[in-house]
């Protein structure tokens, strides 16, 4: 226990692009509990749920855009697809009925596999034409989804999907707000946990090689088709788990034209906003893109309506439609004074081993 | 011994010859300088030998093998592989939409059990009832299909530089590519993952740190990369390609942008390199380190070879003067 607390504590050792948003997800936990003593905190409990299910996709993409630099417009293809088929492994109307942990499962290995079919000759493609396709193939997921009715049930979506049951079976209840705030706030800790441990590896060490250049790190041995499909599996089975927890979290699928290339390029921005490469900045950075968008200009267009300042009809007045505006102010002057995001991706650095190493061999 | 044998290789980028039937041994434990004019063709001969290029012609040996791709046994087996799950894949894509529709929609009511013999028996009968070409057709198509471009693909003799650096031949660059994003000890880690099994972070950390002290970049392990001074970025690039251990060291203008003291500290550096059992080969206008620590100069001008020999021959040879200085002598 001490020797994970001093690795963690060296991991995060002068780099607050990675504290802040640590200290930012370690918060939420203590959400619930607080909102229980004052009460409009309890608004933030349900209306995060969202959010959070955004942060575990934002960790998909950021395997692929984040550490290997491939911009993929298409995670929201990804997301389709854990979603339906979470849906029909798991929903009573279609005769499987699987758990709802094995069909997330489900969600994550089919994510995986398109993934892979699409990575493998996609991922050869040099800069803009790689976003291309994925944009590509997030369009064509949804008319796909949309036309193979048989399976799909077209535009009605799937429904009614269950919940996670192992609470129900202990509680006999439902997995209430609480429940599911934390449920989905335990599954971006493991998928942040999760990244972390890969990029430390010898595997995130080679995407950020060729992430900064690409024919210096073919002439070291790394293997560019190679890394980046792996990154590419990982990260659409983060999207495909995203998918699944979103269907479930809803109950439904909903029309497959939701999972639409705003999502995806919301999540990007997000991405870029907290700060490429960095997975820490990345997931506050949706945190603040779509918070933003569901939190604060909804609180404030009922709050200024409640007030009589706007009417709820009036379009310009409604700080709900000044988003487009907000957001483009905002990413301007992003790009003027913070180009690499809020919280940019620190040096990459080996370690408190390669210290010990080298402590032991000036002693010797 | 020949360690690295270049074999009439040419180099063409449209109607350029950039590089024109050069041959060049280069033996075991030699310092070989490559000398001449800009646009001579030196860098896109290391470009051609490293894989950056595959070469127009002619082949590169290293230890009497040759580095290109061969067809194996292996690429056989791999293309079987891609023939195998295409040809069970498209069927299956093809049908699953009136297949799923007649077994699973015709027979399940929601919310009541679910006969799965009943369904794998419809699933029979709908197989049957399809032609033969639009399921076992397509099946066989699509795997030959797929095979076949696999197999076409993979065996065209590629030259990759990722294949070519584990054969051991590792490089620098002429302009520095370096990691940004990473330390010092980052980027020689980068080199050295190249030989490290799954679980040997602690050795490969060793070897660095050891190679890193070897280059005289022992007290920046832990800064930027790119942060280092423009001789010390020189110095990380040749520990990391000495990290991948190579046999032969190409080294592309190591000693661009410095001054006289680095220059020959660099000098000292290529001689400790040749001692650890490295042959190097240099591409270098600094006329004071190639006279220095050559055993050999090759010279280049417009893609071909002018001349080889011992440094003091060169120094000697009429076409390498005329080729430096311009054929006017007497003007």
């Amino acid at each position: 226990m001490r020797g994970f607390v001093k690795r963690a504590l060296a991991y995060f050792h002068q780099d607050s692009s990675k504290f802040i948003p640590f200290l930012f997800l370690l918060a939420l936990v203590a959400l619930p509990p607080l909102a229980m003593v004052w009460e409009s905190l309890s608004v933030f409990v349900e209306s995060l749920c969202p959010i959070l299910v955004f942060g575990v996709l934002v960790s998909g993409l950021h395997l692929v855009t984040g550490t290997t630099g491939a911009l993929h417009l298409g995670v929201a293809g990804f997301m389709a697809l854990g979603a339906y088929t979470f849906a029909i492994l798991a929903s009573p109307v279609y005769p499987f009925q699987l758990s709802w942990a094995i069909a997330l499962c489900g969600s994550a290995v089919v994510g995986a596999l398109s993934g892979l079919l699409l990575g493998i000759p996609t991922l050869r493609l040099r800069g803009d034409y790689f976003a291309i396709v994925s944009l590509g193939f997030g369009e064509i997921v949804q008319d796909a989804l949309r036309n193979m009715e048989p399976l799909t049930k077209g535009t009605i979506g799937i429904n009614p999907l269950p919940g996670p049951q192992f609470l129900e079976n202990g509680f006999g209840a439902p997995l209430g707000k609480v429940g599911w705030f934390y449920l989905l706030l335990a599954m971006v800790w493991v998928a942040v946990g999760l990244i972390v441990l890969i990029e430390r590896s010898s595997l995130g060490r080679s995407w950020a090689a060729l992430r900064d250049d690409e024919l210096a790190a073919r002439c070291m041995g790394i293997s560019v088709n190679r890394s980046k499909v792996y990154a590419m599996v990982l990260g659409s089975a983060l999207c495909g788990v995203a998918g699944g927890l979103w269907a479930s979290y809803l109950g439904a699928t909903g029309e497959p034209g939701n999972y639409d290339l705003q999502i995806s390029v919301v999540v990007l921005c997000g991405l870029i906003l907290g700060g490429i490469g960095n997975i820490w900045g990345s997931i506050l950075g949706v945190f603040i893109m779509v918070g933003f968008n569901s939190l604060v200009l909804t609180r404030l267009t009922t709050l200024l309506t409640e007030a009589g300042i706007v009417s709820s009809g009036s379009v310009i007045t409604s700080p709900m439609n000044w988003k487009y505006i907000i957001f483009g102010l905002s990413l301007v002057v992003l790009m003027r004074f913070r180009p690499d995001g809020l919280f940019p991706a620190s040096i990459r650095r080996t370690g408190r081993l390669a210290d010990k190493l080298s402590r032991d061999e000036a002693v010797s | 011994m020949t360690l690295l044998d270049i074999d009439r290789i040419t180099m063409q980028f449209g109607g350029v010859t950039a590089v024109d039937e050069v041959s060049l041994r280069i033996n075991r434990g030699e310092i070989v300088s490559v000398i001449g004019p800009n646009g001579a063709g030196k860098t896109t001969l290391f470009n051609a030998v490293t894989g950056v290029y595959s070469p127009t012609n002619g082949s590169v040996s290293l230890n009497g093998e040759p580095l290109a791709h061969r067809p194996g046994v292996r690429d056989f087996w791999y293309a079987l592989g891609v023939a195998l799950i295409t040809g069970i894949f498209f069927p299956f894509v093809f049908h699953i939409q009136s297949a799923w529709d007649q077994c699973i929609n015709a027979l399940y009511v929601y919310e009541e059990p679910f006969d799965w013999l009943l369904s794998r028996e419809l699933l029979g009968q709908y197989w049957q009832e399809q032609s033969w070409l639009s399921t076992w057709g397509i099946g066989l198509v699509s795997a030959l299909l797929s095979g076949a471009a696999y197999w076409v693909i993979r065996t065209q003799g590629i030259i990759a530089p990722e294949r070519i650096v584990r054969c051991g031949i590792a490089r620098t660059f002429q302009n520095i590519r370096l990691f940004r994003s990473m330390s010092a000890l980052e980027v020689v880690l980068s080199g050295a993952q190249l030989r490290a099994g799954p679980d040997n972070r602690r050795r490969i950390i060793k070897e660095s740190l050891e190679l890193l002290s070897f280059v005289g970049l022992r007290t920046v392990t832990d800064r930027g990369a790119t942060t280092l001074s423009y001789g010390d970025q020189r110095r990380l690039e040749i520990a990391r390609a000495l990290a991948t251990k190579p046999e032969i060291l190409l080294l592309d203008e190591p000693a661009a942008g410095m001054n006289e003291a680095e220059t020959e500290r660099l000098g000292e550096l290529i001689e400790a390199i040749r001692d650890r059992g490295v042959t190097v080969v240099l591409i270098e206008h600094h006329m004071n380190l190639v006279m220095a620590v050559s055993d050999r100069v090759v010279v280049m001008q417009n893609g071909r070879l002018l001349a080889e020999g011992t440094p003091a021959e060169i120094q000697q040879d009429e076409a390498v003067i005329a080729a430096y200085l311009g054929n006017d002598l007497d003007g």
